[in-house]
């Protein structure tokens, strides 16, 4: 597999075949930049389709998703949002983390199994059920204000398991020795959880921080149902927005696809290792 | 040491796990003991008119209907298209990107980076293949969003293309855990490659190629945008898979059928769950 | 400084006893090895004075305080792993710093504190290093980092694990004058642990041999070696070891002088053994063997040359014996027999069933 540096003419048929096939995965994305570029009613009564923007070329469908799109308010919530999970998330996650890592206390075994049981109960499965119980107290409502949609968007995502038991096998993977020592040092069991066992886990914790993210930012059914009113929007949702019954926005919804996606993809760029190790954690050990 | 030091122990555990437990109360075992709720009580149309028992005969009559298996087939053919499909481009991918070349970390960020569109995003980009109206490959008969056969052959390319980055990340993170010595000795012992693939390769990534299945399939009980964003359900309900069904009974009235249905959705996610575990059981030992 | 003592205690994991009655007083300024092959418990007893491990029964005392249930935190003792237990994300300041900032007790100020880090530093040539991570230094730096992190706290009692085991052969000799230097600059007690003969007779003032759990003997290294309290020490004191034949007292006054008889052949008893017992144990060391002897006839199997000496490889009935000869005498030949002389006052004798020292 990994062959070593393969003779040139192998070399390049590789080079042709990876090209090929970045060709094709990066074709669904050329296309939705193709019609972002193309006039909306040119899109909709172009006789023959074209892989090609249709004349005459918008260059402003990206700045008109603000303008005219609005996409900046759901911006706006999708990054407090977002913030609000991945901060909560990794918090509780932590804490849980040490508890069930380095601290003996009765009920462990089931508490344990509790938390992981929850992996069985998605957000989809319970939706139903959710939304009453919000819609009961009020949070989810036509009428919902600020604080009661970020309340909707944000609460049932403050803690979750997959993250606790994540990070948990970063804590199992500190040596004895290591905590032994800091005990003997005088840490007490939040000193050594803030100085030693956190910074020593940063890889992990660092994976969950951009896992936490990517899902919490690109959620649609939650919000989809737990947000009554667009005014609360999030960036996901605000693509519901540009349909072909309004040909003259038609190609600011493709823009509004590609600008959603941004944020996730510069993250990606910038945190490859990270990012992957944790999406691939669980699968290979 | 002490029975003091255990008491301050046990109660910074508990402080800790208590925002966690919380969560977990309201927003998973909450709405699970009132998904059982609304199954066995028809509530009446207006909110706090009261509710009738309807027992579980009420329950089994949704299970056995033919709203809830139509949505389970639709579901079930959703993960037809998507699952092996998956596996196959991701090994395709990973297979073609796992070599020393050059610039291959362009290719490999190429390729995962679908990891960074969210199922909105990329059914939004698919629109610009598959739309009836506008979609470029509109006249191609088997996308056809026309033909209930093909629509959601349609919706589920989407899937397939956003869960790609994923897909390729994983069979590449396994790949590179196969040791290079191994397939040097299958070559030297004059296995050729296609058998080298099959017989060495294919057994040592298994577990990565188990574990993805599990993750498509269980994306594959959630999805959801798109279908809302691509077919819209139709044509003639036929891309209704449970989850949108579900969505659909939120009123009052529709909460017996709906709750039914979620607990109906629990349970098949319960037994991927099951195979998931035996067989991870076999093969990993858990830690203390 | 302080002394460190066991009063008849026991430490149980469930069902296994990890520590079986043990009773021993470390002195105040002592150098202490606990030594014993792995899993014997030494590295239980050492976890029980730093409070890492409770005491299941018995009393542990440091000085004169009782100290079963005092938190490993306020026993003001350092400990130095077998691994260092370094922490990876900190500097090698940080690192030594870290027992002076983490003290639930009165914490020195900053200035007093880097004062003391300099000194530590200083004491074992780290002053370099200071700002380095832990990965990136070699092993034996690694080592005296731990070493200063463990001085830095004025303990009473230092603890030491195993601290050599991770080094090279020729830095584990280098650094057992450097402990042994250190120990005698902090006139501090130190209670070290170690499976390795050579550490425990280099470094000890005196040693504790422990085994399943229990104290076999404690002594001085030269009284443990010469006269070991039971076949154990016999054996596991000593490289080579100990050559070992079960034999019989023959007393009877027709058979001549007192001696010892073996299947290969009679050792002689300068003095009647203290017991009346017929079977014993004979055990004599390889030093204490002369090729060329009359007493005793065994077959060459192996001549090992060691440059300043040679060991002899002999078939002893069933067991293996190891002769010590100087490199300037004639080596034999393998397959040869030879006559072993033996000088009786030498002899060690043990009683094969309690296995303790007769003689």
């Amino acid at each position: 597999m990994a062959t070593d540096a393969p003779r040139r003419g192998a070399a390049i048929g590789w080079y042709v075949l990876l090209s090929a096939l970045s060709l094709i995965v990066l074709f669904p994305v050329w296309m939705t930049i193709a019609r972002a570029l193309s006039d909306g009613s040119a899109t909709l009564f172009a006789r023959t389709p074209s892989v090609l923007p249709y004349s005459p070329i918008q260059w402003d469908a990206f700045s008109r998703a603000f303008t005219e799109g609005g996409l900046g308010r759901p911006l706006l919530v999708s990054g407090l949002v977002t913030l609000i999970i991945v901060a909560a998330q990794t918090a509780t996650a932590v804490g849980a983390a040490y508890a069930f890592a380095f601290l003996e206390f009765p009920f462990k075994r089931i508490v344990m199994v509790l938390c992981a049981a929850t992996l069985l109960l998605p957000i989809e499965v319970t939706l139903i059920a959710n939304i009453q119980t919000l819609q009961e107290v009020g949070l989810v409502s036509p009428s919902q204000g600020f604080g009661e949609a970020i309340g909707a968007l944000t609460l049932p995502f403050l803690a979750q398991a997959f993250g606790i038991f994540l990070i948990r096998q970063g804590f199992l993977g500190i040596p004895k020795d290591l905590r032994d020592a800091a005990q003997l040092d005088g840490y007490s069991d939040l000193g050594f959880l803030r100085r030693v066992a956190v910074p020593v886990t940063r890889p992990v914790i660092g994976s969950f921080v951009l896992i936490a993210f990517l899902s919490a930012y690109n959620q649609y059914v939650w919000p989809r149902f737990s947000v009554k009113t667009n005014r609360w929007d999030t960036v996901q949702l605000a693509l519901r927005r540009f349909g072909l019954d309004n040909p003259d926005q038609l190609n600011l919804g493709f823009a509004a696809a590609i600008i959603a996606a941004l944020p996730v993809l510069v993250l990606l760029l910038v945190f490859q290792k990270q990012l992957i190790r944790g999406l691939t954690a669980g699968a290979v050990k | 040491m002490g029975k003091r030091r255990n008491v301050r122990q046990w109660a910074l555990a508990y402080a800790l796990l208590l925002p966690s437990l919380v969560v977990f109360a309201v927003f998973a075992y909450l709405p699970l003991y009132r998904l059982v709720h609304f199954s066995l009580y028809q509530q009446s149309s207006r909110l706090g008119g009261g509710e009738r028992y309807v027992g579980f005969g009420a329950v089994w009559d949704v299970l056995s209907g033919e709203r809830f298996l139509q949505g389970t087939w639709i579901t079930i053919k959703f993960l037809i298209f998507t699952v092996p499909a998956g596996i196959a481009l991701g090994v395709l991918l990973a297979m073609a990107a796992h070599r020393r070349l050059k610039g291959i970390k362009i290719f490999q960020t190429i390729f995962s980076s679908t990891v960074a569109s969210s199922v909105a995003v990329s059914s939004v980009v698919f629109l610009t293949l598959v739309n009836e109206q506008i979609g470029l490959l509109r006249n191609v008969s088997w996308l056809s969003l026309k033909s209930p056969n093909s629509a959601l052959f349609a919706a589920a390319l989407s899937s397939v293309w956003q869960n790609l980055g994923l897909t390729f990340v994983i069979v590449l993170a396994a790949l590179q855990t196969v040791p290079e010595e191994l397939l040097e000795a299958a070559h030297l012992d004059g296995y050729g490659a296609v058998r080298r693939f099959f017989r060495v390769v294919v057994p040592l990534i298994s577990p990565a190629l188990f574990f993805l299945a599990i993750v498509l399939v269980v994306y594959g009980f959630q999805a959801y945008a798109q279908i809302e964003l691509i077919t819209g359900g139709g044509p003639l309900r036929s891309t209704e898979t449970l989850l949108y069904r579900i969505t659909k009974l939120q009123k009052n009235t529709d909460l017996q059928v709906g709750a039914s249905m979620s607990l109906g959705l629990f349970g098949l996610t319960f037994l991927v769950a099951l195979v998931q575990f035996r067989l991870l059981e076999r093969r990993v030992t858990y830690g203390n | 400084m302080s002394s460190v003592s066991f009063d008849h205690v026991t430490k149980r994991f469930g069902d296994t006893t990890a520590v079986d009655d043990l009773t021993l007083e470390v002195a105040d300024r002592e150098f202490m090895v606990l030594l014993g092959p792995s899993g014997c418990g030494k590295t239980t007893a050492l976890r029980m004075i730093a409070g890492l491990e409770s005491v299941t029964e018995g009393e542990l005392r440091i000085g004169e305080r009782r100290v079963n249930d005092v938190d490993a935190r306020d026993r003001d003792i350092s400990m130095v792993f077998q691994s260092y237990a370094l922490y990876p994300h900190m500097t090698v300041r940080k690192n030594i710093e870290s027992p002076l900032v983490a003290t639930r007790h009165a914490r020195p100020a900053a200035a007093e504190r880097a004062a003391r880090v300099r000194e530590a530093a200083d004491v074992l040539d780290l002053a370099p290093y200071l700002d380095r991570k832990p990965g990136e230094l070699s092993g034996g730096q690694r080592q005296r980092v731990a070493l200063a992190r463990a001085i830095v706290r004025r303990p009473q009692v230092f603890l030491m694990d195993e601290p050599l085991s991770n080094l090279d052969a020729k830095l584990r000799t280098q650094t057992r004058l450097e402990l042994v230097e250190l120990w005698r600059r902090l006139e501090a007690t130190f209670i070290y642990v170690t499976h390795d003969q050579v550490e425990a007779m280099t470094m000890a003032s005196r040693i504790a041999v422990i085994a399943d759990g229990r104290l076999q003997q404690v002594g001085p290294p030269q009284a443990v070696y010469d006269r070991p309290a039971n076949l154990f020490v016999a054996g596991f004191i000593g490289s080579p070891p100990m050559n070992m034949i079960a034999g019989e007292v023959d007393r009877s006054p027709l058979a001549g002088p007192l001696r010892v008889r073996t299947a290969i052949g009679n050792i002689p008893l300068p003095t009647p053994p203290t017991t009346n017992l017929h079977s014993v144990v004979a055990g004599i060391r390889p030093e204490h063997l002369r090729l060329g002897g009359s007493d005793l006839s065994v077959e060459v199997l192996n001549v090992e040359q060691l440059g300043h000496e040679r060991h002899v490889i002999c078939r002893a009935g069933d067991a293996r014996w190891v002769v010590r000869q100087a490199a300037h005498e004639p080596a034999p030949a393998v397959g040869e027999r030879v006559g072993l002389g033996v000088d009786g006052a030498s002899l060690h004798l043990f009683d094969p069933t309690s296995t303790e020292r007769i003689a």
